[in-house]
């Protein structure tokens, strides 16, 4: 039985040339402690024999594929704490290895399994598992159980990472991880969930929420050159000390939001993007005018907070109209939120402008634009 | 705790980022009660510039920058730790006036010892609402870690009423170490070049920890500290990643362990002699790039050779890794080549794979 698992492994390097050195770096245990197969967080796979004697070559292949990308996509790292939750996070791993995996038991684990849409994050999976409070009651491969490797905490086979000088750390894993993202990036050509984790992993993205306050925040502080400390004025500590104190003169951007309502913008994605608005000009600025705008401004609104808007449009996009009327009013700052399929002012408006793209492609924005890329499915 | 122990005994300018509340402040207290530093924790955001710059003081035609109470008291301490509170919550101009007692331990008119060590924490910018990110020169003057809470640290820690934690002390022997760390990252750069100078191009990686010619230099300090205390590789690569960021560290880290495999001319010439590695992935390294090697200078000397390493391989007990590399070292081979005794065994293996 060892012998078919060994050729299995074998076979999986001949399939995925670039999982080569994962594959050929865990050791492979049999054992009656685990029903399927398992992988530990020292990488190390147990296999039962009774179940491997059930299974074709092929699918034997495919299932300990599946072990290594629960190593590889560190999931026993990336568990929760608690030990209620992780079986539901043991699935949620499941879902997001087999949703491009090829050739598994037909009893496997997929998004479909439980009425989920595919091509999403552990983390997301995950999620929507615990909302939907899933029952872990499957069968099989999709026992929910791909051990320590897949869910953290500790297994009965654990006891035996500790004993053997032969386990890889989380850094070893790392670097495995990384060896293999550089190998999948060179021979290109495979599943897009594959590649996209490849590219994540060697150029991690930084969320969008980061970056639209840190482009936020360096627009404030260019407006904001007026707040600071000043000696134009004296600190109230001054009286009581002999000391000259500077006082404080401070100043409020003011700023415009040009919000696209044309017919091929998302509601959903809009909402969010607002949420995130919003919580940033409450800490920095007491009112904001908003112009709701698609080929046409349909409403102008000073407001304090943006929720109190109505939403009008659905025609044609052009964004120029709603930015050269809000320049009118000088604002420090003009966020623009459109879908960017809009032509753009040939020249750079006064005030910093921030384009938030909240679907579609960044392309064809002017260089003069700070943008942002709000990616589908984060 | 143990990378900013290092940290900080080495007086590398250090910053933490971490939710409020993650027991930042309670960690630099028993850090300094542990290394006997008087510890001042100063809250900048509550703070003028003029705090950090010296209080101007007019006295007889001349203007002199007192130096506040706390840095009076580090300077008498000698050995000290200040600890700079909520950075990230200071409008830019306090940020700026911290620039120099942060980095240079310069108070007004007062130059703290070179013995007190500098920690600041921050949150991220995207749960501080109105967070200022930090200057991009400001990031690049530390040594940045994420602080995390751990349950089960937390647990022991609460019940035994949060004792001093046991911490490794940096040796004075470690100059030499440094020495050794700074040959390391120097060759290191010689290869990768484009690393030494990686400016980010988003404005929140700016803000973190990125390559430069200075962040090299706080990482060779790390490393060589890490080797003299023998810390974990994990903690090596921590500090070393907290300096010049992730994906530099990692490159650095595989490279050095590249550096003790065995070439691959090295290994044809004497395929039955060469230390053979005990890890699985170094075998695969070392042996499928000697025939990758092989492969690309294909002669019937050189098949020789490389089946006489797959064979080794094969008595290493690694038949695995020796039959994977059996497979692309065959395809290479030319009509008239012998078929290579000794991989027999390697047979039945390669037929189940259902490959030959």
């Amino acid at each position: 039985m060892e012998e078919k698992v060994r050729a299995a492994r074998i076979k999986a390097t001949y399939m995925y040339p670039y999982l080569s050195t994962a594959l050929l770096t865990v050791t492979i245990h049999e054992s009656t402690d685990v029903q399927t197969m398992a992988i530990t967080q020292g990488g190390r796979i147990y296999w039962n024999p009774d179940f491997v004697a059930t299974l074709t070559m092929d699918e034997l292949t495919a299932v300990i594929v599946h072990e290594i990308w629960h190593m590889l996509r560190l999931h026993g790292e990336r568990a929760p704490e608690d030990e209620s939750l992780k079986g539901i996070y043991n699935i949620a791993g499941d879902c997001e290895i087999d949703d491009s995996l090829d050739g598994l038991p037909k009893d496997a684990i997929y998004p479909e399994t439980f009425g989920l849409q595919g091509h999403l994050t552990v983390e997301e999976y995950f999620e929507q598992l615990v909302k939907n409070a899933v029952k872990i009651q499957c069968a099989g491969v999709a026992s929910g159980d791909c051990g320590s490797g897949a869910r953290g905490g500790k297994d009965k086979c654990d006891k035996d990472d500790k004993a053997s000088t032969k386990v890889l750390t989380r850094l070893d894993k790392e670097l495995i991880a990384r060896h293999t993202a550089e190998q999948i990036r060179a021979i290109g050509n495979v599943p897009e969930n594959i590649a996209r984790w490849a590219d994540a992993l060697l150029n991690p993205k930084v969320p969008w929420e980061r970056e639209l306050r840190s482009k936020f925040m360096s627009c404030v502080s260019r407006a904001l050159g007026k707040t600071d400390y000043t000696y134009a004025r004296r600190s109230r500590r001054a009286s009581v000390t002999r000391a000259i104190l500077p006082g404080m003169v401070s100043y409020k951007p003011k700023v415009a939001v040009v919000m696209d309502t044309s017919g091929s913008m998302e509601n959903k994605q809009l909402s969010r993007c607002l949420v995130e608005i919003k919580d940033l000009l409450r800490a920095l600025a007491d009112r904001v005018t908003v112009y709701v705008t698609d080929a046409a401004i349909h409403s102008v609104n000073t407001v304090s907070s943006i929720g109190e808007i109505k939403l009008a449009g659905g025609g044609g996009t052009d964004m120029r109209i709603g930015i050269q009327e809000a320049e009118k009013c000088k604002p420090d700052i003009i966020v623009v939120l459109s879908d960017f399929l809009t032509p753009w002012p040939t020249h750079k408006p006064r005030p910093e402008v921030i384009g938030v793209c909240i679907s579609g492609e960044v392309t064809g924005a002017p260089g003069w634009m700070k943008t942002i890329q709000i990616n589908e499915g984060n | 705790m143990e990378e900013l122990a290092i940290a900080v005994q080495m007086r590398i300018p250090t910053i933490l980022w971490g939710s409020p509340g993650v027991g930042k402040t309670q960690s630099i207290y028993q850090l300094g009660r542990a290394l006997g530093l008087h510890t001042e924790v100063i809250i900048a955001s509550i703070h003028d510039p003029s705090d950090f710059s010296g209080l101007p003081i007019p006295d007889d035609h001349q203007v002199w920058y007192a130096p506040p109470d706390w840095a009076k008291r580090l300077a008498e301490a000698k050995h000290g730790l200040a600890f700079f509170d909520e950075l990230s919550v200071c409008p830019p101009s306090v940020q700026a006036a911290l620039l120099r007692p942060v980095l240079e331990g310069v108070v007004g008119s007062l130059k703290l010892p070179d013995t007190v060590a500098r920690v600041a924490a921050a949150n991220p910018p995207e749960e501080a609402a109105g967070g200022w990110n930090l200057t991009p020169p400001m990031a690049n003057r530390f040594c940045h870690f994420d602080w995390t809470v751990n349950s089960e640290s937390w647990i022991s820690g609460f019940l035994s009423d949060w004792p001093d934690p046991a911490i490794k002390r940096v040796p004075d022997t470690v100059g030499a170490d440094i020495v050794a760390a700074k040959a390391l990252v120097a060759s290191f750069i010689r290869v990768r070049p484009s690393l030494l100078f990686n400016f980010p191009k988003d404005e929140a990686s700016q803000a973190r920890a990125w390559c430069s010619p200075r962040t090299w230099e706080f990482a060779s300090k790390l490393l060589g500290a890490c080797n003299s205390v023998g810390s974990s590789e994990e903690l090596s690569v921590a500090l070393i990643a907290g300096c010049v960021g992730n994906g530099a560290a990692h490159e650095f880290w595989t490279w050095q362990k590249s550096l003790d495999l065995p070439q691959p001319e090295e290994v044809l010439k004497d395929p039955k002699g060469w230390d053979f590695p005990d890890r699985d992935d170094k075998v695969f390294a070392v042996i499928s790039s000697t025939v990758a090697y092989a492969c690309s200078k294909m002669s019937p000397k050189m098949w020789e050779k490389a089946w006489a390493v797959i064979e080794r391989t094969v008595k290493e007990k690694r038949p695995d890794i020796a039959a994977v590399c059996a497979r692309q070292l065959s395809k290479a081979g030319k009509k008239g080549y012998p078929l290579p005794d000794g991989i027999e065994s390697l047979l039945p293996i390669l037929k189940m794979a259902g490959r030959l």
